[in-house]
């Protein structure tokens, strides 16, 4: 019997402990300003417009170069690999914690209707899973993390890799009273971890078929009610993809996805911004991937991408300066 | 199998609940269909293969007991035993090493039957040579065969040493138990499955650098080793909560100061079957030279080989180890003169380190994916140019790292950090283990750390790695 | 000579250290470098020294210098 106690005992101050890290690290990963979700409960923000999306508008939408155009004062959103569940949670937040913006830019395109493209991140929300709309998308899109996440600090420990340093880079944020994070507009320039990267064409297997996921869809509707519900004006956009794209025998089935969010945006009355005509797809040069821009050529497009707002929603927007 | 030791954990108890319950007499028999209905739920075919294999060794078994033909039955039992573990196992298709593991990949036909065909060959063998006076009950031969914690990748099994703890009245030993369990789950998940990632992402292609190709091996020879271990402590943690005290797998073989020494360290069960089976045997019957006794360690090890897969690269591995054992044979005398000149704490750090790093670089051919990659490097590991990176930032930390970020720095120093922590402390924590009250402080160490720490799902999971 | 101090000389022949003591305790792990590779040529010189053969089960047997002294008395017997 007595080892029993003492295994008891054991359990439970094991509980005790991993409760009482769970909370530290709850405080602290909501103090890393670095986290996009953690950044947009805590400030207390007022933006214009926001850039919503996975990985292209990531690391494709310069927010400072688009308002030097337009005169607006926007954020970009969006998160690598995030998919349509994602992006809902980041709107919900945003919208909970902050005033309504007037404009949201929303990434559509072939690749985020395919779940081979995006992927759904847990330990981006771990600490906002008392919120009943984060914990039921959590729950259908990671059951695996969500079955074990009841247990004293699993919600994190699950994804350790994924939060200890975050949590720790929180304290280090909250001790220097760091307000503003890295990527002071939400741009995430792509890592270079090992030196400079050279233009890679294997992005995708040749001749791809996309696949439509229909929960994807159902959380795009989902975002896009959302947000009309708020009364948010929605753009819906795809960055400049390269020119060999556009080749069918590579993506064999890109057309007919493009007149399928044609059809979407339709229905739901939206714009939908498509820039295969730019002048920055003629050329490799402005690419590291098939996918994506570099530096310089992003900020062009930011560039025209505010010329195609001023141009279609008109005036000089110069109303807020900051 | 994402915490899957979780749902194993409260199955075991509940059989143990059950166990404790049932009757001394019934005990063997509920052990028994306990294992066979653990294997049947990995996969029923594998429990099928072993019900046919294992019976008809039986039977063969009891052919020999009665005195005529023996000779025709023991060879009849081996090769029923050979045919299935060549036919279900050697010949079947192998998974690629996209995860960590050692045991999944064995798991995947005809369960366990590397280990149990070679248990049974031993009940003949040993039969063949030394016939006992006891029979062994057909009940007691099929649970040494399926017995649950053994069955998916040993250890291996003798009967001289399992079958007497069949006695009714043995003990449920379940606090040493319970401890070892918890101690294994925390070698699996809080470090030879974080070594794994690294491990993982380091051997899609080969450096050009001779010191990283040494450090990954080094690294793959760490999670190997705590991927395995962790794994036995868990079987043994299991057989013990039902009172078997089985055969140990590992006792501390990184830290060996010669390759023969390893061997007495590694993997211990199947050495020592292949020592008794193979080496003794042939040795024995080539006694008087030494190159007879170089040729048996050949044979010997390149069975070992063909047993971890048909695959050159496992054939070469075992080869690689044959001729370093010749080697520290051939040269006993010389180092035993340096052993004298250089005094015996330093000869054993020499050793140590030759040793270690001896069998690191093995481990190449082992993990490489073809021999071509592990030729490959190897070659750098040997080549006097180009062995240290130029950029010690980003041609070695960046890359075992698995990237430049902050965060993987963070990541790659934690989990350094633990897996030394945990080979320094390994032998302290087993003594204390091995206690019959539970240790409250190393109980909740482990369970903070699993918590912390643990791997619980395969990250690398992304097929579009730079989107 | 008895055959305990016979089998000691042969194993430390075998050893090339006079300095070895062996009784019928002793053991391969009793012994810096007493393993399966080292433990054949010891049979192998045992069986010179007293003119005898082994069987390979007998040899399975040997875990003790005893069991070695045991083995040979049978033979002898």
């Amino acid at each position: 019997m007595n080892n029993l106690i003492r295994i008891a005992l054991a359990g439970s101050i094991s509980g005790v402990i991993l409760f009482g890290v769970e909370k530290l690290v709850t405080h602290y990963l909501k103090e890393n300003k670095n986290s996009k979700t953690s950044y947009v409960v805590a400030a207390n923000l007022s933006y214009d417009a926001l850039f919503l999306g996975h990985c292209m508008p990531a690391f494709t939408v310069s927010p400072n170069a688009f308002d030097s155009v337009t005169g607006m004062n926007s954020f970009n959103l969006a998160q690598l690999e995030a998919s349509y569940a994602e992006n809902l949670i980041m709107l919900h937040l945003y919208l909970m914690n902050n005033p309504t913006p007037e404009y949201l830019f929303l990434s559509a395109t072939p690749e985020s209707f395919d779940r081979n493209f995006n992927d759904f991140h847990a330990y981006r929300y771990a600490q906002f899973l008392d919120d009943t709309l984060v914990r039921s998308i959590v729950e259908l899109e990671d059951p695996e993390f969500y079955r074990w996440s009841f247990l004293p600090y699993m919600k994190f420990g699950f994804y350790n890799s994924e939060i200890s340093f975050n949590a720790l880079q929180g304290w280090k944020h909250k001790r220097n009273n760091r307000s503003k994070p890295y990527f002071t507009d939400g741009l995430e320039l792509p890592k270079d971890e090992l030196g400079n990267r050279p233009f890679e064409k294997l992005s995708y297997a040749k001749a791809y078929q996309f696949t439509w996921d229909e929960t994807l869809a159902e959380y795009f509707d989902r975002i896009v009610k959302m947000a009309q519900d708020h009364g948010i004006t929605i753009i819906l956009f795809e960055t400049p993809l390269n020119k060999e794209l556009s080749n069918p025998d590579m993506l064999p089935n890109r057309k007919e996805y493009l007149s399928r969010i044609d059809s979407i945006a339709d229905k739901n009355k939206l714009r939908f911004w498509r820039f295969d005509e730019s002048e920055l797809t003629e050329s490799l040069e402005n690419y590291y991937s098939t996918l994506n821009l570099k530096y310089p050529a992003v900020l062009r497009f930011s560039k025209e991408l505010g010329e195609r707002f001023k141009e279609e929603y008109g005036g000089d927007r110069t109303k807020r300066n900051e | 199998m994402p915490f899957g030791n979780l749902t194993y954990l409260v199955g075991l108890i509940v059989a143990l609940l059950i166990y404790s319950a049932v009757g001394t007499v019934f005990r063997t028999l509920y052990l028994l269909l306990l294992s066979l209905g653990f294997l049947g739920y990995i996969s029923p075919e594998s429990l099928v293969i072993l019900l046919l294999v294992s019976s008809l060794s039986y039977a063969c078994y009891s052919g020999m007991r009665g005195q005529t033909n023996r000779s025709l039955w023991f060879f009849l039992g081996v090769a029923i035993n050979l045919t299935g573990l060549f036919f279900f196992r050697e010949f079947s298709i192998r998974e690629s090493w996209s995860i960590s593991s050692y045991s999944v990949e064995y798991a995947l036909i005809a369960v366990g039957i590397s280990f149990y065909s070679l248990q049974n060959l031993g009940v003949l063998i040993k039969e063949k040579l030394q016939p006992s006076a006891m029979t062994i009950p057909f009940t007691d031969f099929m649970l040494f065969s399926a017995f649950f914690p053994k069955i998916i990748s040993g250890p291996l099994l003798r009967h001289e040493n399992f079958l007497p703890q069949l006695s009714p009245d043995r003990n449920i030993d379940w606090v040493p138990g319970i401890q070892r369990i918890l101690f294994g789950i925390v070698k699996k998940t809080v470090i030879a499955d974080r070594l794994a990632y690294l491990v993982n992402h380091n051997f899609e292609t080969v450096d050009p650098t001779g010191w990283n190709n040494l450090i990954v091996a080094h690294l793959f020879a760490l999670q190997l080793y705590f991927d395995f271990s962790g794994y036995t402590d868990i079987a043994l943690g299991s057989a013990r909560l039902f009172g078997f005290k089985l055969t140990e797998n590992f006792n501390f073989p990184l830290r060996a100061t010669s390759i023969t020494e390893f061997w007495r360290r590694w993997h211990i069960s199947l050495t020592s079957w292949l020592r008794d089976f193979v080496y003794t045997p042939v040795a024995f019957g080539l006694r008087g030279s030494v190159l007879g006794i170089l040729l048996a360690i050949l044979i010997t090890f390149a069975l070992s080989g063909i047993w971890h897969g048909l695959a050159l690269t496992f054939i070469i591995y075992a080869c690689t180890h044959a001729a370093y054992l010749m080697g520290e044979f051939l040269l006993r005398d010389f180092r035993m003169k340096i052993k004298v000149v250089v005094g015996k704490s330093v000869f054993n750090l020499l050793g140590w380190f030759l040793t270690v790093n001896l069998v690191s670089i093995s481990f190449l051919f082992f993990r490489s994916t073809s021999c071509i990659d592990a030729l490959d490097r190897i070659g750098h590991v040997f080549s006097c140019s180009n062995f240290f990176p130029s950029n010690w930032k980003s041609g070695f930390i960046y890359k075992i790292a698995v990237g430049g970020d902050q965060q993987n720095i963070f990541n790659l120093s934690i989990t350094l950090a633990l897996t030394f922590t945990v080979l320094l402390a390994e032998k302290y924590v087993y003594r204390r283990l091995e206690s019959n009250k539970i240790r409250v402080g190393l109980m909740v160490l482990f369970m903070v750390s699993i918590g912390l720490f643990g791997v619980f799902t395969d990250l690398d999971k992304f097929i579009y790695g730079q989107f | 000579m008895d055959n305990l101090t016979q089998i000691e000389a042969v194993i430390r022949k075998v050893f090339k250290d006079d300095s070895l003591i062996i009784d019928a305790q002793t053991s391969a792990d009793d012994i810096d470098g007493w393993d399966s590779l080292t433990h054949l040529q010891i049979i192998t010189e045992i069986e010179k020294h007293f003119s005898v053969k082994f069987t390979l089960s007998e040899l399975l047997d040997v875990n003790t210098v005893g069991d070695i002294d045991r083995i040979i008395q049978q033979k002898f017997a």
